[in-house]
């Protein structure tokens, strides 16, 4: 009993000596509390039949409680989408992760402190074009009287429809994805890099150090943390990739090759009527399959000794 | 206000509101919120208003209920008889909407998607063709061989013989000419089937695939949204669009093109009038209506009241005439023959034009029902006779000799129930399929695999349909 | 020192020359069809449909920036788009700042619970509904508040500003502790200007997720007057492509809906591209570690 007044004790003192501590976590949580936690009730709409009349929680329980479950897993459109989203997912991490610590290495190398301003601000201007430009950007160059094309037929080549490939879509939204965000993702790593003490450089040019090595041992461990973290991040959103991006940029002639669940959702259950509880619960189990993802690329980067998110 | 119409109407009825604007392009997620969280304004003028949404939320009672008895606005009731829509959008016997008619033009039953060709293109070929021409499915076939094989504009690899106002993604469509009940249900020995199965679906693909597979169509036009196909044709690159052209669509693309094209004149535009292989002029009837007003379920009967006397008194001709026009006497003088002569150009009514305040007063006008009215006022300068008359009138009146006419199926548009509902994404979906069938090389295949597919479900939805409309 | 910095500058290397090459052909895939935006935004629709593979407009034309900007109320949305951008990114970096700030810190009860329980939030949502209603029930709909409150904080910003306070050298800290200075001041004076690349980078991310935000906006905001440019744009681009039901755009007169987008890309850019420099100082290596030092 003593005991554990005792642990109570110290608990509260290490609580009293780190008030401050509290202090600065207090607006976040406030705000955590107040615009995510308190609207957190929606989720139950995936269990229930939602009546506007009665509002979400007054809404009544689906019967049986797991009907949009059911339903959803019985659909055979869900799973093909489902594991569509899954392959795609990975394809989008392995080719959009390593293009921005490339760039960023490549950048920090660069000798022409002045050009490399130019090159990292030009390589950001994509970020800023939106899916439905580069949608149409896809047409003028890939149509069979786009750019590309003539380029082919000035080789004395025959005109190929890019468009309807089946195959040739999926390579497509992954390298539209790298080539709009690689230079913007680029700027963390260039952020990390910059917090790099310099005399680090200077101690190992010292000891004839050559580039390869001051890049393997000093840029790389500066931003490796945060590599890590953006990795395992990505890993945390695998199900959630290129919703705007397929809209825009996918045919109906494709279309079947690039479906994932965000569009599933909004192409089967938006266009007519919203299905409330179906989406919510196509959501909730979007999430948790995220949810599971981030915990485990958390739990082996430990295995690794990183430092995770979490 | 700075506009001195709404303004009278606003002294007038002793009235006073703020517009609270729903932005275009997330107009669903916006409406679903506010209705889901019953935040609707007193009064809810809307585009698009989709009808099994609107079934819904009148049951849950969003919507305050329009009164039955109209009496006290003529106008108003006037239409509620002349349109059948109305009894439809009864929900439990009471209107809670009051539908915009569609383009109130006198040809209101037939759909406006009709084929607009290059009439100066013909002449330069040879052809003496009447404004509107009429042929057969064969001879059009010919003529888009001819064009290609011709290029009277000279256009080399540019030139399109057939295009469509969205590209491929109006093929279906098009499909209507020979299977009207592609994207629906069809009636057959007194129960609902699913219509695509239907052997007319596959001849529809061949037709389409034909011209396709001979360069006549726009290549990579599946891509299209937003009316491209259209916009190639008003740039000059199509001889001949399938589009919806209603008289004020018409009537905007003319003038476009007039502005647009070196030399081009109004009398440059043809409309064909194509028979199909029955001898007939394939139509289908036109949905009468695609907006609403609709009061909140808080809205307080003497709004209600007032906005429904705005309404009626909007719709007076003397006040169509107005809005149409601007104010009489300043912007405007008729003569004693009934000719109205505009004291100013087109341009001036522009965003940023000194009249400007005439294009945005007609925006009050369409929070009520009254859209295209203007264009058959007597002397109306803003239409033009060779359009209106010559065009639309000739090809509607062309197709009323000899039509092969699908009305709408009110009953079963505005039926929901679990399954169909569900089945509607399918209904959707059937130009996306159509179109990987047109451009395969096996188009059979290709069909009737999205046949298969979908055959379990459209008989669920079937079954929930003839259990009401079965015989 | 002098003479350190002469010791640096070394003959130019293959290395030098292939990463040069390499950087600018990536330079250049990334930039042409940038480019043809550009070029877009100044073509007639004529043009863009008859002629369409062109590096030069034949008949260049302003028209597409005149649709934007003439007879809308371009300046009174662009104000409104600066007022909840910097406001906007004041609020946002405080709360992710101070969080970030806490949650970097180690050995205090609870810390992994606040931590999860932030995280938790990137994953697990009410959805729409309930945050409309939210919103709606603190009463601020159709203020500019709407905008500046709800969708401030991003936990995956704060994530990463957490990894960098977490890097760095406890040493400095635990000297200014031992002189006497309050957490405060160690957070003001101290970590704060070690993390600036960071920070400016954070600033870059949330301006620009404001600049470009319209979804909100459209969502809360009824009320035109308020509206942000995003909104404005879109608004101005769908009346120009959209046929609503039979009745033709209103606009009166033509205009081209494809170059419109394009013309919108650059007028939405523009104002970044010029404040990008500014943040961009503060990417170059070693500045606070030295001045720290020194």
């Amino acid at each position: 009993m003593t005991l554990i007044r005792v642990e109570k004790k110290t608990v509260w003192k290490r609580i009293k000596k780190n008030k401050w501590i509290y202090l600065f976590l207090l607006p976040g949580i406030v705000y955590l509390l107040l615009f995510s936690y308190v609207p957190m009730y929606g989720l139950t709409l995936a269990f229930k039949d939602f009546k506007i009349s009665a509002g979400i929680l007054a809404s009544p329980w689906s019967d049986p409680i797991y009907k949009n479950f059911v339903t959803m897993f019985g659909r055979e459109a869900f799973w093909k989408a489902f594991f569509n989203t899954f392959r795609m997912g990975f394809w989008y991490i392995i080719t959009g992760f390593p293009g921005p610590i490339i760039l960023a290495l490549l950048l920090n190398e660069l000798r022409a402190k002045r050009y490399k301003k130019v090159l990292q601000t030009a390589f950001t201007f994509p970020n800023f074009l939106s899916w439905v430009i580069i949608g149409g950007l896809m047409t003028t160059l890939f149509s069979s009287e786009g750019f590309v094309n003539m380029l082919i037929r000035m080789c004395g080549g025959e005109t190929y429809n890019f468009l309807t490939d089946n195959n040739l879509i999926r390579p497509l939204l992954y390298a539209s994805n790298v080539w709009k965000s690689v230079g913007w993702n680029a700027i963390l790593y260039l952020a990390a890099m910059a917090g790099i003490s310099p005399e680090l450089y200077e101690a190992a040019e010292v000891d004839g150090a050559n580039r390869f090595h001051k890049m393997l041992y000093i840029t790389w461990p500066g931003i490796k943390s945060t590599a890590v973290i953006l990795l395992i991040l990505a890993f945390g959103g695998i199900m959630n990739n290129g919703f705007d991006q397929i809209l825009n940029m996918v045919n109906p002639v494709v279309q079947d090759a690039a479906e994932t669940m965000d569009t599933y959702i909004y192409r089967k259950t938006f266009q007519d009527k919203p299905n409330y509880g179906f989406s919510t619960a196509m959501g909730l189990a979007k999430s948790v399959i995220n949810f599971v993802f981030l915990l485990a690329a958390n739990k082996i980067a430990k295995l690794f000794g990183e430092g995770g998110v979490m | 206000m700075d506009y001195p119409l709404v303004a009278e109407a606003c002294e007038k009825f002793n009235i006073d509101f703020t517009v609270q604007l729903v932005a275009w392009d997330n107009w669903d997620d916006v409406t679903r919120t506010l209705a889901a969280t019953d935040s609707f304004p007193e009064v809810i003028a809307w585009y698009n208003l989709n009808y099994t949404e609107y079934v819904e939320w009148a049951q849950e009672g969003i919507f305050k209920a329009i009164p039955d008895d109209l009496s006290a606005y003529p106008n108003l009731e006037a239409l509620t008889e002349k349109y059948t829509i109305f009894d439809k959008l009864l929900v439990d016997g009471n209107l809670y909407a009051f539908p915009k008619i569609k383009n109130n033009n006198p040809y209101n039953e037939y759909d406006s998607y009709m084929f607009a060709y290059r009439r100066d293109w013909a002449n330069a070929m040879g052809l003496d063709y009447a404004p509107v021409q009429e042929l057969t499915w064969d001879e059009f076939k010919e003529y888009l061989r001819k064009v290609k094989e011709e290029d009277p504009g000279q256009l080399g690899d540019k030139l399109i013989p057939f295009d469509f106002e969205n590209g491929g993604n109006s093929w279906c469509g098009f499909a209507r000419k020979w299977n009207p009940y592609i994207s629906s249900y069809k009636m057959v020995d007194g129960q609902y089937v699913w219509g695509a199965p239907d052997q007319t679906s596959m001849e529809a693909i061949l037709e389409i695939k034909e011209l396709y597979d001979e360069g006549l169509l726009a290549t990579d036009s599946y891509t299209d949204a937003n009316n491209a196909g259209k916009e190639r044709f008003m740039a000059g690159r199509s001889a001949v669009i399938y589009s919806n052209l209603g008289p004020s669509i018409l009537q905007d693309t003319v003038n476009q093109m007039v502005s647009t094209i070196d030399g081009f004149k109004e009398e440059d535009l043809g409309l064909f009038t194509v028979k199909m292989d029955d001898g007939k002029y394939a139509v289908s009837q036109m949905d009468e209506w695609w907006g609403s007003f609709a009061f909140d379920n808080d809205c307080p009967d003497e709004v209600m009241e007032r906005w429904l006397a705005v309404g009626n008194w909007l719709l007076e001709q003397e006040q169509i005439e107005k809005y149409a026009y601007g104010v009489e006497g300043e912007d405007w003088t008729k003569d004693a023959d009934g000719n109205v002569t505009l004291n100013y150009t087109a341009e001036e009514t522009a965003a940023g034009g000194d009249k400007e305040y005439i294009t945005n007063q007609r925006a009050f006008q369409k929070y009520f029902i009254l859209e295209g009215l203007d264009l058959f006022l007597e002397g109306n300068p803003n239409a033009s006779d060779y359009v209106i008359n010559d065009l639309f009138k000739t090809n509607m009146e062309t197709w009323e000799i000899n039509p092969n006419y699908t009305p709408s199926n009110y009953d079963l548009t505005y039926f929901s129930s679990p399954e169909k509902d569900a089945f509607a994404s399918v209904l959707n979906s059937t130009s996306d399929d159509f179109i990987q069938a047109v451009i395969s090389d096996d188009p059979e295949t290709v069909w009737n695999q999205f046949i298969d597919e979908n055959v379990e479900q459209a008989e669920r939805a079937c079954e929930e349909v003839n259990e009401v409309f079965g015989e | 020192m002098a003479q350190k910095v002469k010791k640096k500058r070394k003959p130019i290397k293959v290395f030098d020359i292939v990463s040069f090459c390499i950087l600018t052909l990536l330079m250049l895939i990334v930039l042409i069809p940038f480019y043809l935006t550009i070029i877009q935004s100044f073509m007639t629709q004529q043009e863009y449909i008859m002629n369409s593979n062109t590096f030069w407009p034949t008949k260049p034309t302003l028209g597409n920036y005149r649709d934007i900007f003439v007879g809308s109320t371009m300046v009174r949305s662009f104000g409104n788009s600066v007022f909840y951008t910097v406001f906007g990114v004041i609020f946002s970096m405080f709360i992710t700042t101070t969080l970030a700030y806490g949650l970097a810190k180690k050995g205090y009860p609870g810390r992994s619970f606040f931590q999860n329980l932030a995280i938790f939030t990137m994953y697990f949502g009410g959805g729409l509904i309930p945050f409309f209603l939210l919103v709606k029930q603190l009463g601020i709909i159709n203020t500019r508040w709407a905008i500046i409150l709800p969708s401030a904080f991003s936990v995956f910003n704060m994530i990463i500003l957490r990894n960098f306070f977490e890097q760095l050298p406890p040493d400095l800290e635990e000297a200014a502790t031992l002189d006497g200075a309050g957490p405060l001041r160690v957070f003001w004076t101290i970590d704060l200007p070690l993390v600036k690349p960071a920070l400016a980078t954070l600033v870059l991310f949330y301006a620009v997720g404001r600049w470009n935000e319209w979804f909100y906006a459209s969502l809360f905001l009824g009320n035109a007057k308020l509206w942000p440019m995003q909104l404005e744009l879109r608004q101005i681009l769908w009346s120009s492509s959209e046929i609503v039901g039979n009745i033709p755009p209103e606009a009166g007169r033509p205009s081209f809906s494809e170059g419109l987008k394009a013309a919108a890309v650059m007028v939405t850019m523009l104002p970044i591209m010029l404040v990008y420099p500014f943040l961009q100082r503060y990417f170059v290596k070693g500045v606070m570690i030295g001045a720290i030092k020194s």
